[in-house]
């Protein structure tokens, strides 16, 4: 039977990249003087499992990193090693060099050959510096190259050590062999000196009668070479090295010595080890082939069911000791879990999802975003049916259609039910987004010479995909202006009377239908008349009534930056005008809040899905525009007196001491209406970028939540509206662009240039979007 | 009947693939994801073979190991490790824990069917 390994890959690339993804948030975290146990643990999983799929898979690239970074972490977590920063930055190098393998292999990308070399070295350097720790007991050392090829042995017959002294090896390969005799050591450090030669090439161990250790080394490295890794535990004056040079004459294979652990040592197991698997038999005699082995008293099937271990006694007591072992490490795991780390949630959150349904191989299946796209289209086309069926039924008379009405109400319950099922599809945790940060904010940190503490709340806090992916640009530029403008330097900040850490808190939580993401730091803050001096030597129109919020989204501008220093990080002044535009793009609205010398919070606030809007409907002429609800401030019909026209700004409300400009929307949107005075319509005072306007249209409708539909994929972009929806009734209406119609208010005869003959594109997206049936 | 074997590693792919590579030899194929899932599983259904994984989260695969053993209905089943270590002290502590055999990571499918049919036919 032949299996087709490559069907695997994709869940190993996922499950690799999110142990790695993983792997780097605990190293971030990680307390340098006091590391978690628990997270070294974590870190080690991490990079034995990638070692053991990558091996299973075939990727030895990522098998020869992980396996290197397998045993130094494992001597770190054995309390052999003292964690340093070197370590961290090694493996923080490793796991981007993995990926960099990883996506080469998913995705063909190139794989910079310099980089991992370099990482190799890293590690390497590490672990022979470390040389006074104790390497884990010969392990694998070298997984077998392809999966569907025997597993290479690891251990090799153990000839009697007698033989072993006479037996010499040639050189046959450009490869030195070399015969170390070790002077007198303990085990470990041994077994240590094996791991290190180990990197050299390929290494044997054997043990005189005399208690020395000897190894077997065959290397192309230099006797130089040996002598200094050796060096570093046992004095170079005690080795006796020597290069064989005749050829053996039972085909060199080198020895490794039985572990002399206690319950082995008395276990009359005879190891002959050739392929790496064993069954433990009767009488102790144990048989290994092929890569596996059965264990003493084991009778392979088909007696399989019969006997289990040597006498009953051992059973008895091996259960009993073993329940009190694992009594003692389940409390130890809950109290791991309840100590409320993330790691220990998220995986016990997972253990919980994957064991939810009994039984089943899998808790998740993958679906394409298409055919989730296509259900949440499809759902919302039912909402929209579904509204069109709840107003028809609205002019029947309730006492004869009782049963009808009743069922439609019911209906209306199911549908909404329905969409919000649907559209849960596709939130995804902001953790996404927040997992990528901590590293970023590291490694500026320690670029700009800051001490930064970063600080994420809300990470399980959901939000659509799109809006997601979307996010992450702007985010990643608010969160480095922070750490490059916010945060101060320790002195300054020691100077200010601040602690010399400064907090970055990145935080997202749920405000009604929106999700509001703030990037937080107790930096410098913005500095009010710096920012209007730096606008005015820019050109733009400022004034000293400006209100705070008003000055501090002057940072928005194109071209604005108040940095001093230009640095290559962040400050030249491109970007913010960029992040404020796609936050705009999104529906969204960035607000700044900041006290000099405390910091400063960037608050985006999104709507939670891209797919649907609350909006007021309001009538111009025969047509129905939407508005976002959450722009509007308030809506009112206003009196003559109130209507003042301003020379070069065009008229103008007077509402509570304020006067905004009226936006007419049907002038706009060159419309024909009979309401063409303000006071016989109605004004809705929109809010968007800090700015306030009136909004004249004819009456408000109603409000409802609507399906956006994209007007530029159905038929392009105009200037002035954001997108189109179907009413309950089956007619088009467009939803609007309030930021850009403020815009075009503010600028009153930029609305004609790029000419748009509206009433036509009316028809137009009429007659194709509305669906005839629905007429 | 098919005989139904327990799977218990961290690794989803390698589950997966262990899991696969049983199923098309015909055995009927009980997955868990750490040695704490194992243990559920094993006294939802008493199987013929458990496969475990040694390093987990949770518990590890020589404890899953030791509670089985201590159960009624787990002292005859076999046991064997699926493990990277193949040290003798990782090989005796197995043993002593109650495995009944060990075959070494990175293994092949076709060597993983033929360990299982020897143990289990």
């Amino acid at each position: 039977m032949t299996i087709d390994m490559s069907q695997f890959y994709e869940v190993f690339f996922d499950e690799a990249e999110e142990l790695l993804a993983e792997a780097e948030r605990l190293l971030l975290g990680i307390d340098m003087e006091n590391p978690d146990a628990e997270d070294l643990n974590a870190i080690f999983r991490a990079a034995h499992s990638i070692k053991g799929g990558a091996a299973t898979f075939g990727f030895m690239d990522m098998t020869e990193i992980t396996h290197v970074l397998e045993n130094l972490l494992d001597k770190i977590r054995k309390n052999e090693m003292k964690l340093t920063s070197e370590h961290v930055d090694a493996f923080l190098a490793a796991k981007d060099v993995l990926k960099m393998e990883l996506d080469g292999h998913r995705l063909a990308t190139a794989v910079d050959q310099e980089q991992v070399a370099d990482v190799k070295m890293m590690l390497k350097s590490l672990s022979e510096a470390g040389g006074v720790a104790i390497a884990p007991v010969p392990t694998v050392s070298e997984p077998a190259p392809v999966p569907v090829v025997e597993p290479m042995p690891e251990k090799q017959p153990e000839p009697k050590a007698a033989e072993q002294e006479t037996v010499p090896e040639v050189p046959s390969d450009g490869l030195n062999r070399f015969s170390i005799v070790l002077p007198e050591i303990t085990e470990k450090d041994m077994s240590n000196l094996q791991s290190e030669l180990g990197l050299l090439g390929d290494v044997a161990v054997s043990k005189q009668e005399n208690g020395r250790f000897v190894f077997k080394l065959v290397t192309d490295s230099s006797q130089d070479d040996i002598v200094s890794i050796c060096s570093f535990i046992v004095d170079p004056d005690d080795l006796v090295i020597t290069l064989a040079k005749a050829a053996s004459e039972t085909n060199s294979e080198p020895a490794v010595p039985k572990a002399e652990s206690g319950s082995n040592a008395d276990s009359k197991v005879k190891i002959h080890e050739e392929v790496g698997y064993g069954l433990f038999e009767d009488e102790g005699k144990e048989k290994e082939e092929e890569g596996y082995g059965f264990f003493a008293p084991f009778q392979p099937h088909p007696d399989a069911v019969a006997s289990t271990l040597i006498g009953d006694d051992t059973v008895a007591t091996e259960a009993n000791s073993g329940k009190v072992e694992v009594a003692a490490e389940v409390k130890v795991e809950t109290v791991a879990a309840a100590s409320a780390d993330p790691v220990e949630k998220k995986n016990l959150g997972r253990r919980e999802s994957d064991k939810a349904p009994a039984n089943a191989e899998t808790s998740s299946i993958r679906v394409g975003v298409e055919k989730v796209d296509q259900l949440i289209n499809l759902v919302g086309e039912l909402v929209i049916t579904q509204a069109m069926i709840e107003q028809r039924i609205s002019n029947l008379d309730p006492v004869h259609h009782e049963l009808l009405i009743n069922s439609v109400g019911q209906l209306t319950r199911n549908t909404r039910d329905l969409q919000e099922s649907v559209m849960s599809i596709r939130m995804m945790p902001m953790d996404f987004v927040f997992s990528r940060f901590p590293r970023m904010v590291r490694d500026l940190a320690a670029k700009l010479g800051k001490k930064v503490e970063f600080v994420t709340v809300g990470a399980a806090t959901e939000l659509d995909k799109g809006l997601i992916e979307r996010i992450v640009d702007p985010l990643t530029h608010l969160v480095r202006n922070s750490v490059d403008h916010g945060i101060e330097t320790p002195d300054k900040r020691k100077a200010a009377g601040k602690s010399e850490t400064g907090v970055l808190t990145l935080s997202a939580t749920h405000k009604g239908g929106s999700i509001v993401i703030e990037v937080t730091d107790d930096g410098a803050g913005l500095n009010r008349d710096k920012l209007l001096a730096k606008a005015k030597a820019n050109g733009l129109t400022v004034s000293e009534n400006m209100t705070d919020s008003e000055v501090f989204s002057l940072i928005f501008a194109p071209g604005f930056s108040t940095a001093e220093v230009v640095t290559d990080v962040s400050g030249r002044g491109v970007g913010m005008d960029v992040v404020k535009r796609n936050i705009a793009a999104m529906n969204g609205v960035v607000e700044i809040r900041s006290a000099l010398g405390y910091g400063t919070t960037i608050s985006i606030s999104l709507p939670l899905t891209l797919a649907i809007l609350d909006g007021m409907s309001v009538s111009l002429g025969n047509s129905l525009y939407v508005v976002p609800l959450n722009l509007i401030v308030e809506t009112l019909q206003p009196r003559a007196e109130d209507i003042k026209t301003v020379t070069g700004e065009g008229r103008m409300v007077h509402v509570r001491g304020e006067y905004l400009p009226i936006i007419a929307l049907h002038s706009i949107f060159n419309q024909r209406t009979d309401i063409i005075e303000p006071t016989e319509g109605v004004l809705v005072l929109l809010e968007a970028d800090g700015k306030k306007s009136a909004l004249f249209v004819d009456r408000l409708v109603g409000q409802q939540q609507v399906v956006i539909k994209s007007l530029e994929t159905n038929f392009k972009k105009v200037p002035g509206v954001s997108g189109a929806t179907i009413m309950g009734d089956g007619s088009v209406a467009l939803i609007l662009d309030v930021p850009a119609l403020i815009q075009m208010g503010q600028t009153p005869n930029n609305y004609l240039t790029g000419a748009i003959p509206f009433s036509n594109h009316n028809q137009f997206i009429q007659n194709q979007a509305m669906p005839k049936e629905l007429s | 009947m098919a005989k139904t074997i327990l799977a218990v590693d961290d690794s989803g792919s390698l589950r997966q693939m262990v899991a696969f590579s049983l199923k098309a030899a015909g055995y009927d194929v009980v997955q868990a994801v750490d040695g704490q899932d194992g243990l559920d599983k094993a006294k939802e259904k008493t199987v013929d073979l458990v496969l475990t994984d040694q390093n987990m989260p949770i518990m590890d695969g020589l404890t899953l190991i030791k509670n089985l053993r201590g159960l009624g209905s787990y002292q005859k089943v076999p046991i064997l490790m699926l493990t990277t270590e193949s040290s003798d002290e990782m090989k005796a502590k197995g043993k002593a824990a109650g495995a009944n055999g060990w075959l070494v990571k990175p293994f092949d499918p076709k060597r993983l069917i033929e360990v299982v049919q020897k143990v289990i036919g």
